[in-house]
């Protein structure tokens, strides 16, 4: 098995320090991302040739420290201690040496060859600092490599040295951090209690289990000692700590910081100036008392009004295209079943869908921008009084966001929240923050019964609707379930994003959005337009199936659906046709456009012509429908259940199908509630 | 180093007691295990000095500067970073601050 090419080399280092550039441009688009098993803790890999050997570098989450209390901590924590890890490259923002070394000092304790990676090298010099990183090297005993991330230098020097300290051609097994005299004793003491039982290094192992006890044994190794090995540390450690007069907790830490900062004061030539002062000056407007709250606002609205005006004209041209598509492919295929699938199922199923990419895009956009140059920790540090009146946390405002682009992200998101209470409570509320894929529902029924002028302003009703009531369902949750979790956050420095980065983020929606166009939507439209044509069609020669009027309709398969659950939405005056809409659209919000497209396509007199005008002119002119109804049916989607992927995520995330099944009932009844109320409150007063 | 006993601590000074623009250097932290761990993480622990940036919108939470670094907690937390205030006095330009560092690297 020990090939050369089994190197795996992990990627560690504090959140904002340049970690995911720097990953970017070793692996560059040869990665592959998936989840860590168990947690939806985001996974990267990616292999490359170094020199003779081909090596897979593993992007590890960002963490301050590898103690167990958060998920992010306890994956990387397993990730560096597992076998398969030959090397762990520590990416550290020069600019604040002292930090960034202090999760060096607990990587190197591991006992596992370190390199470090000196990034954002570059700031740090035109700042005027100047670093010894020869005695760098040899006060900590590894490898350090001067890199600039976000521009690539120094990249190939650090992929090369992480090869050679792999295969132990360099010393990279570092110098560990000491302690105070009576933790060392301490120390030895547990290790003379565990003997050589543990997997991983021995002082390491001991230093642990007196921090955490048990509950550092979250890993397969808890059962090796027994309860009476456990009493006996804890004895040690109760001494320790009666002897010291703080907790052992303490005494690591400060032992840890003692470590990083000796390192950082020994090799520092010459400080850098403190804290780009451009940062303070931002944050003076931005953060500020009074302009922080109208500033964010402000940049919420342009946000939106940005993604819709100059989404618009993108949006046509696709459409034209798909509408070009379709005549043309109408009139190339033979009338008939064929015919019918490619032109009414697939191309108008797929396209009405494909059409909203470039609203989706610039919305991930203007997020991507938010989260790369610092300014999304910036927003939980300004929402955070109103969200903690809710019940909530500030930082939950930041997957809240994101549910405006896509839900699943969204839910992945909320592990940045500590506490699963708060977790479980954003994850339940995340749904009504209106998602991407549910706007292209809002554009079809807003344009066709409020017109174009008026369609802006409903669509953003519905926006601040959702937002009310994820808002009340927070409050009412956390009135539920007691207490809160603490806030504590770093807010990083001002960085201008890199096209690279931001051009990578859009890259991979761009990429999610069009698979799921081409997967779930194709195979939800072909399922669509197999229900509304079969078993009506068989019925007749294959060639008259365009003639399927709307009573032959009702005799389809979706025909006898939509009136199976026709009583249930019966009193808030839709049909079944809205029924079967609804129901397709618990594979992927964007279906209910393909669907109605299809229903209201095959049930109509002259078929291929499915773009939106068309449809919007059809919807207009049933007269089962009428603008309170298709408020009310706004409304009914924004709230009812999740689409599948989210159910998808959702259970691996909070744990569970029973959260699941709340879920897809909580949202449904609410969705009911709220829409029949809306629609006869609303029809009383018109 | 000089160690408060409980008695003392609760009219001791904290984070929360300082104004925008005001340092201090951290004496204790008060706080449960996985928030004590977290602000220790952060470079909040005994011997680190911190300056009071400001007041969020609404009043809570807080930010503030440590180990160059900007921070942000809320009041509750807070309160439990037990602080020895430098005063106003403290409050220097930048020269001195360098100037303060450079002495301590020659300390060591």
């Amino acid at each position: 098995m020990n090939h050369k090419d089994d190197i795996v080399i992990a990627l560690a280092g504090n959140p904002n320090c340049g970690k995911t550039s720097l990953y970017n441009f070793i692996t560059g688009s040869r990665q592959h991302v998936g989840n860590y098993p168990g947690v939806t803790v985001e996974r990267k890999e990616g292999s490359i040739a170094v020199d003779d050997a081909i090596v897979t570098f593993v992007d590890l989450p960002g963490t301050y420290s590898l103690s167990p209390f958060s998920i992010e901590e306890y994956v990387a924590r397993n990730e560096i201690l597992s076998d398969r890890i030959s090397a762990i490259i520590v990416v550290v923002d020069t600019t604040r040496l002292e930090r960034n070394l202090y999760l060096a000092s607990q990587i190197i304790e591991t006992g596992k060859p370190v390199i470090i990676a000196l990034n954002m090298f570059d700031e740090f010099e035109e700042s005027g600092g100047i670093l010894d990183i020869p005695q760098l090297s040899a006060i900590l005993g590894v490898p350090c490599v001067p890199t600039i991330g976000n521009r690539g230098k120094g990249i190939l020097d650090l992929m090369s040295v992480s090869l050679k300290a792999a295969r132990g051609e360099v010393p990279a097994v570092g110098k560990l951090p000491r302690y105070s005299h009576e933790m060392e004793h301490a120390i030895d003491a547990v290790g003379e209690i565990i003997g050589s039982r543990s997997p991983y290094d021995f002082r390491w192992t001991s230093i642990n289990i007196l921090l955490y006890g048990a509950s550092f044994c979250d890993l397969s190794i808890k059962t090796i000692f027994t309860e009476d090995d456990y009493r006996r540390i804890d004895e040690i450690r109760n001494n320790l700590e009666l002897l010291e007069g703080r907790v052992v907790k303490s005494i690591v830490t400060s032992g840890r910081y003692g470590y990083a900062s000796g390192a950082a004061a020994e090799c520092l030539r010459e400080r850098h100036k403190l804290l780009s002062t451009t940062t303070d000056k931002i944050d003076a407007v931005v953060t500020n008392r009074w302009l922080g709250l109208p500033i964010f606002l402000l940049i919420l609205w342009s946000m939106f009004q940005a993604t819709f005006t100059l989404g618009e004209y993108p949006v046509k041209l696709i459409g034209i295209f798909f509408h070009q598509t379709g005549f043309l492919a109408s009139r190339i295929i033979p009338a008939g079943l064929v015919n019918s699938l490619v032109v009414d199922g697939i191309i108008a199923g797929v396209g009405g869908v494909v059409m909203f990419l470039p609203n989706i895009l610039l919305l991930f956009f203007f997020i991507s921008l938010m989260e790369d140059t610092g300014y999304m920790a910036r927003a939980a540090f300004i929402m955070d009084r109103v969200m903690h009146f809710l019940g909530l946390h500030g930082k939950s405002f930041m997957p809240m966001l994101v549910g405006f682009g896509c839900t699943v992200p969204a839910i992945m998101a909320t592990r940045i929240l500590e506490s699963r209470r708060e977790r479980m409570i954003t994850m339940f509320v995340i749904p009504f923050m209106s998602c991407g894929a549910r706007l292209p529902v809002y554009i079809l029924l807003a344009g066709a019964f409020f017109g174009r002028e008026h369609a802006g302003t409903v669509i953003f009703s519905l926006y601040l609707a959702g937002m009310v009531l994820s808002f009340v369902i927070a409050k009412i949750l956390s009135f539920m379930t007691k207490t809160s979790s603490p806030f504590v956050m770093e807010l990083p420095p001002y960085r201008i994003p890199t096209p690279r980065s931001v051009l990578l983020h859009i890259w991979e929606r761009a990429w999610m959005y069009l698979r799921k166009a081409g997967t779930i939507i194709l195979a939800a439209s072909i399922f669509v337009w197999f229900l509304v044509t079969f078993p009506a069609g068989t019925k007749q020669e294959i060639g008259d199936i365009h003639e399927n009027t709307p009573a032959n309709l009702e005799s389809t398969y979706a025909g006898s659906f939509g009136k199976l659950i026709e009583p249930a939405l019966k009193p808030l005056g839709f049909d079944w046709r809205i029924g079967v809409a609804l129901t397709t659209g618990f594979a992927a919000k964007e279906v209910i456009v393909s669907t109605l497209g299809t229903i209201y396509a095959v049930g109509d007199e002259h078929t291929g012509e499915s773009d939106n005008s068309n449809l919007q002119k059809v919807l207009r002119d049933d007269p089962s429908l009428d603008p309170i109804k298709a408020y009310g049916l706004m409304l009914f989607i924004l709230i009812y259940v999740p689409c599948i992927a989210v159910l998808g995520v959702l259970k691996r995330e909070a744990g569970g199908w029973k959260w699941v099944g709340l879920m897809i009932v909580y949202t449904t009844s609410l969705a009911w509630i709220v829409s029949f109320s809306f629609i006869k409150a609303a029809e009383l007063l018109m | 180093m000089f160690r408060h006993d409980h008695m003392a601590v609760r009219h001791a000074t904290t984070i929360d007691d300082l104004r925008p623009g005001e340092k201090g250097v951290i004496v204790q932290v008060m706080a449960d295990d996985g928030i004590k761990q977290r602000l220790m993480d952060l470079g909040l622990i005994e011997g680190t000095e911190i300056e009071m940036i400001r007041h969020a919108p609404f009043g809570d939470p807080i930010q503030i500067k440590a180990l160059n670094t900007h921070i942000a907690l809320r009041r509750r937390e807070a309160r439990m970073i037990v602080i020895d205030a430098a005063g106003e006095e403290h409050s220097e330009s930048q020269g001195r601050y360098r100037h303060r560092f450079g002495r301590k690297s020659q300390l060591r």
